[in-house]
């Protein structure tokens, strides 16, 4: 007599194995999928890090806490936080964002060691990392520019910016000069060079390098450094009897012939203009 | 018979699990989490942070704004509670007025916040 061996059902196994796994699936992704509660800040979606990011840089800015901020900071899991933050200082810098935020987030950055091109905007803590050399002996020409204020010149050949301290994503917006008016009055600020930058909604736009020549000399100034006036607007102080020429950096042409011979106000008071340059983006070109 | 069936019960049962564990650890749809999913921990620093930051700018829309993402009933109440809570435990100081300074804008200040209010004449205190 023989005892009949009973195989195991293995194929049956397998076929419980397949539907179990499915059915499985199936229960985990529709019918009760995953829903995180009690988080930490590195797992929030993407607009609430940054969110938390810029509130972490806005709490910096009152209680100065670096060691704090950074402790805030570490639940983002990021290999760099420096890095993190100025990228955000110039994500916003680049969006127009509110000049208050940028400031806030560049300033963190820059404590944290970050670089952010924000900074050189907003936190006047560092200097520009990419200014052109000082550009000297170009300016032979100027004392007989023979312009006036009102009428800028549409071909400037005297001075030629060889360098840009404008980055590239900026370049790709040509602004052209809409607006050039002399201020002589009492009541008002002397002495000014004041920039207007609005883009195409007549917003203010910030972060513009605006280049400023005279006889010798150079400077730079920004634009949304003093958001309370527009995000747009700069202005630069002059010397008087100066023949001063503007140059919205990498985006407009220069405007030549800006002079600070004292002017003299209704009330017969003799002081330095103020001179207000206006640029929007210019019109599209018809066909 | 029964040998075959009970097999069959032990694979699903065993591949309803693994399918579960890998469905849950290999989600689908995106699982990151909201400001209201954060930790309470994190909540109130969260918290404290809206309130440095209406500190330097004073901006109260972008205070409720900030607020309303937590997804509190009454955001009010949660700020109230809170700045008592970290006045019980003894907190940092400027974390405290900085609570108590949005529980006072939405109009609720109690005796234990009164050594924390802004020197603000006018603040209507119940």
């Amino acid at each position: 007599m023989t005892e009949r061996k009973q195989r195991f059902p293995w194929a049956l196994l397998l076929i419980g194995l397949i539907l179990g796994g499915g059915g499985g699936v199936w229960y985990a992704w529709f019918l009760n999928p995953v829903n995180l509660v009690d988080v930490d800040p590195g797992q929030l979606n993407a607009t609430d890090q940054r969110a938390y990011v810029l509130l972490v840089s806005e709490a910096y800015l009152q209680d100065q806490d670096l060691e704090r901020a950074r402790s805030r900071l570490q639940p983002l899991r990021a290999r760099d936080v420096a890095t993190l933050v100025s990228e955000q200082a110039d994500l916003a810098l680049l969006n127009g964002d509110a000049a208050s935020e940028v400031r806030a987030l560049a300033t963190l950055a820059e404590a944290l060691g970050g670089n952010p091109l924000a900074a050189e905007v907003f936190s006047g803590t560092s200097q520009p990392t990419s200014m052109p050399e000082p550009i000297t002996a170009t300016f032979a020409g100027i004392p007989t520019v023979t312009s006036t204020p009102e009428q800028p010149t549409e071909t400037p050949t005297l001075l030629i910016p060889t360098a840009t301290a404008t980055p590239d994503f900026l370049v790709e917006t040509q602004l052209e000069l809409v607006a050039l008016e002399q201020v002589c009055e009492d009541d008002y600020p002397s002495g000014r060079i004041e920039v207007y930058v609005d883009d195409a909604l007549e917003r203010g736009m910030p972060g513009l390098a605006v280049q400023v020549d005279w006889v010798g000399n150079q400077d730079t100034f920004f634009t949304g450094l003093k958001p309370e006036k527009s995000a747009g607007y700069g202005d630069f102080q002059m010397e008087s009897n100066q023949i001063y020429t503007v140059t919205l950096v990498g985006l407009a042409e220069p405007v030549v012939g800006i002079d600070s011979a004292p002017c003299f106000t209704d009330s017969g008071v003799s002081q330095l203009p103020t001179y207000q340059l206006v640029y929007a983006p210019s019109p599209p070109e018809e066909p | 018979m029964g040998r075959a069936f009970l097999t069959l019960l032990i694979g699903l049962g065993l591949g309803a699990l693994a399918g579960a564990i890998f469905g849950w650890f290999r989600p689908i749809q995106d699982v990151s989490a909201g400001i209201n999913e954060l930790h309470p921990g994190y909540k109130a620093d969260y918290t404290v942070m809206v309130g440095a930051a209406y500190a330097i700018d004073g901006d109260w829309d972008q205070v409720q704004t900030r607020l309303g993402r937590l997804e509190e009933p009454d955001p009010a109440a949660y700020v109230v509670v809170l700045a008592e809570q970290y006045i019980a435990e003894g907190r940092n100081p400027d974390d405290i007025r900085n609570l108590v300074r949005l529980a006072a804008h939405f109009g609720y200040t109690t005796p234990p916040m009164q050594p924390y209010l802004p020197p603000s004449p006018g603040q209507a205190v119940p």
